[in-house]
């Protein structure tokens, strides 16, 4: 028994180290620095002070920056829900060759974002991109660039983050089993009702998961709009690093970081909690 | 209200998977026929097609005089209760069983009172508010029950409910589901690869192999008198003898086995002379003798190899002369045989039947 016990510690020191070492100092020492002083010109020196926090919010210039941060991810999660479910249902209900698929869906995670980014830069040009397919069709009258600006970062950050919308469903829509629509079918409701009854309803966890996760990465976004914005589509990590590496000012940069991720584990309650008495469906309210 | 005709149904999949090929059946209003055959049969392909999940390749389905063939499976009001049951697990006992209500719009006061009839129908009155998760293996099925007769289908059709039970679960449930199978009259197909399920509750039987019928019949038709191989081997037990047809006349057919001749007598089966076939005897219409008593007719030596008790019977596993095995099973307390003890295998007349040799 005390064998056992004493390999057992070993078993969870490795956990524990690695949560020690990669996370919780690191945490710790953000929060440290986010309440250092910043001298004018200089680095940082240990103090406790609240200025980098108060900066931050009486100044509008930041707030407005958090508010787009918030926005442009809930609007990503929401693109990526959108496309990506209905790209997901087909392929676990309908295409053969699933694996196929899904490895094509993975392969554009295989390039960096950086390039992947200034690909659309190209495609989204005024010259070389869609925009004179556009014209010669005539949907517009003359080849215009839409890049820098919030369509080309709307787009970018979509199509980099859809293939982790369409992995986290695939698990979830893959998992229902196929006779409960059956049994929806078979009761009369069609392919629509069937959908909104019974799918919909059962792939819950899955949406919400998926939406939380491009939420998230969005708001850590960096290259995408870095690339393919203005300074109006910057996001929060753009100006948090613009702090850190160019302003020298890392206890402000510190405390954004830290307001940021308040802020995403505050949203992860909210609709943990949301998603977890709410529900959408005709069956599930009772009598 | 129920009446269900199969015409000249076959179902093919791609690329040539031949599920079910020409079936022709005709189900009666009120009745309980089950679907038999082992797995691959094409029982379940069958049955799908009836509930509109499959598209048949050729041939039609009627319900109701209706031509159903081109309907979608929610145009057809063929409640189905699944394999794996597919209980809506986000919605509670009520909510599953109004649901096709519910999808109807009908009345809140109208789904609660037939909600409530159903719930009393099967036994679980009071019980709306659980979620399914919280219910036992049988009140689930009891459910599935009510949520497929809510809409009172024309045809009430099940695929195999009771595979995942254990032994006295599955017959508590069967005798549920006949009795209120026959409470309601509504017409039933049952689909099961259990042969004992298809004798205890069927009225008729169809017995498929390979995507076709073998036979249909009653239980105890297709028990006394299986029309194939087949279909004697998958229902019971049954011992079958390689024979050769010696001699046909009016009142008897004589034939050859290994083990020496037998005689046929009232056979209405049209044999030629010089047809090979095979007896058919089932265990409990083998009798078992002293060997040194004087030879009987259709009669030959052997001796026990193997015995076993199997609940209220003794089964003795015979070794012939010629080689074969042939089983006879017995009632515990009459004269008892040992392993190794030389005996008299002796074929009741009435009991075996002339089957031609499966071609497959």
């Amino acid at each position: 028994m005390r064998r056992q016990g004493g390999k057992l510690k070993y078993l969870v020191a490795y956990p524990l180290g690695m949560l020690i070492i990669f996370f919780l100092i690191p945490l710790a020492m953000l929060i440290a620095f986010s309440f250092y002083y910043h001298p004018p010109g200089g680095f940082y020196e240990p103090a406790f002070t609240l200025e980098n926090y108060t900066r931050f919010f009486t100044k509008v210039l930041y707030l407005k920056r958090l508010a787009f941060t918030v926005e442009i991810s809930a609007l990503t999660a929401v693109l990526c829900l959108l496309l990506g479910y209905p790209f997901t249902y087909y392929l676990t209900r309908i295409a053969s060759r699933k694996r196929f698929y899904i490895i094509l869906v993975i392969s554009t995670l295989w390039l960096s974002y950086i390039i992947r980014s200034y690909a659309w830069t190209v495609i989204l040009s005024k010259h070389a991109g869609i925009s004179k397919l556009f014209a010669w069709v005539g949907i517009i009258e003359q080849t215009r660039s839409y890049t820098p600006g919030l369509f080309a970062v709307i787009i970018g950050l979509v199509y980099v983050f859809l293939p982790f919308m369409v992995l986290t469903l695939y698990g979830t829509l893959k998992g229902i089993n196929r006779e409960y629509e059956e049994a929806s079918l078979n009761l009369g409701a069609g392919p629509w009702k069937t959908f909104v009854n019974v799918t919909l309803p059962l792939s819950k966890d899955g949406i919400i998961s998926g939406a939380l996760l491009v939420f998230i990465l969005t708001l850590g976004a960096y290259v995408v709009p870095s690339i393919l914005g203005k300074p109006q589509q910057w996001t929060m990590a753009i100006i948090i690093g613009d702090q850190a590496t160019y302003e020298s000012n890392v206890p402000f940069g510190a405390s954004m970081a830290l307001v940021l991720m308040v802020f995403a584990i505050l949203t992860i309650g909210l609709i943990a909690k949301l998603g977890g008495t709410k529900s959408l469906t005709v069956g599930a309210k009772g009598r | 209200m129920g009446r269900v005709e199969l015409r000249n149904l076959s179902k093919t999949f791609a690329p040539d998977i031949r599920a079910v090929e020409n079936v022709d059946l005709a189900i009666e209003e009120g009745e309980f026929v089950t679907l038999l055959g082992p797995s691959g049969c094409g029982k379940t392909t069958t049955l799908r097609l009836v509930a509109g999940f499959e598209e048949p390749t050729t041939g039609r389905i009627f319900i109701d005089g209706q031509d159903v063939t081109a309907l979608p499976p929610y145009r057809r009001n063929a409640g189905m209760v699944f394999q794996s049951l597919a209980l809506f697990p986000h919605m509670d006992v009520f909510g599953n069983i109004a649901y096709g209500m519910r999808i109807r719009k009908h009345s809140g006061t109208e789904i609660r009172e037939k909600v409530e009839e159903l719930l009393s129908l099967v036994k679980l009155s009071g019980m709306e508010g659980r979620k399914i998760q919280q219910l036992s293996g049988g009140q689930q099925q009891r459910v599935a029950f009510a949520r497929a007769l809510a809409m009172n289908p024309s045809v009430f059709l099940l695929d195999e409910p009771f595979a995942a039970l254990d032994k006295n679960l599955r017959e508590e449930m069967q005798v549920e589901l006949r009795r209120l199978q026959k409470r309601i009259r509504v017409t039933t197909i049952f689909v099961t690869h259990n042969q004992r399920e298809a004798m205890s509750m069927s009225d008729r039987i169809v017995v498929m192999n390979q995507g076709r019928i073998d036979q249909v019949g009653t239980p105890r038709e297709i028990y006394v008198n299986p029309a194939s191989p087949f279909v004697a081997n998958f229902i019971g037990t049954t011992n079958l003898i390689p024979a050769t047809v010696e001699r046909v006349s009016r009142e008897a057919v004589r034939l050859t086995t290994p083990d020496g001749p037998i005689s046929l007598t009232g056979t209405d089966l049209d044999v030629a002379e010089g047809t090979e076939c095979l007896i058919s005897i089932r265990p409990e219409s083998v009798r078992l003798n002293v060997e040194a008593d004087r030879p009987v007719e259709n009669s030959f030596p052997g001796k026990v190899d193997f015995k076993r008790h199997v609940g209220e019977l003794i089964e003795y596993y015979i070794q012939t002369r010629a080689g074969q095995e042939i089983i006879a099973s017995y009632q515990t307390g009459r004269p008892e045989f040992y392993e190794g003890d030389p005996v008299r295998v002796i074929l009741e007349r009435e009991a075996f039947r002339l089957l031609q040799k499966d071609n497959s």
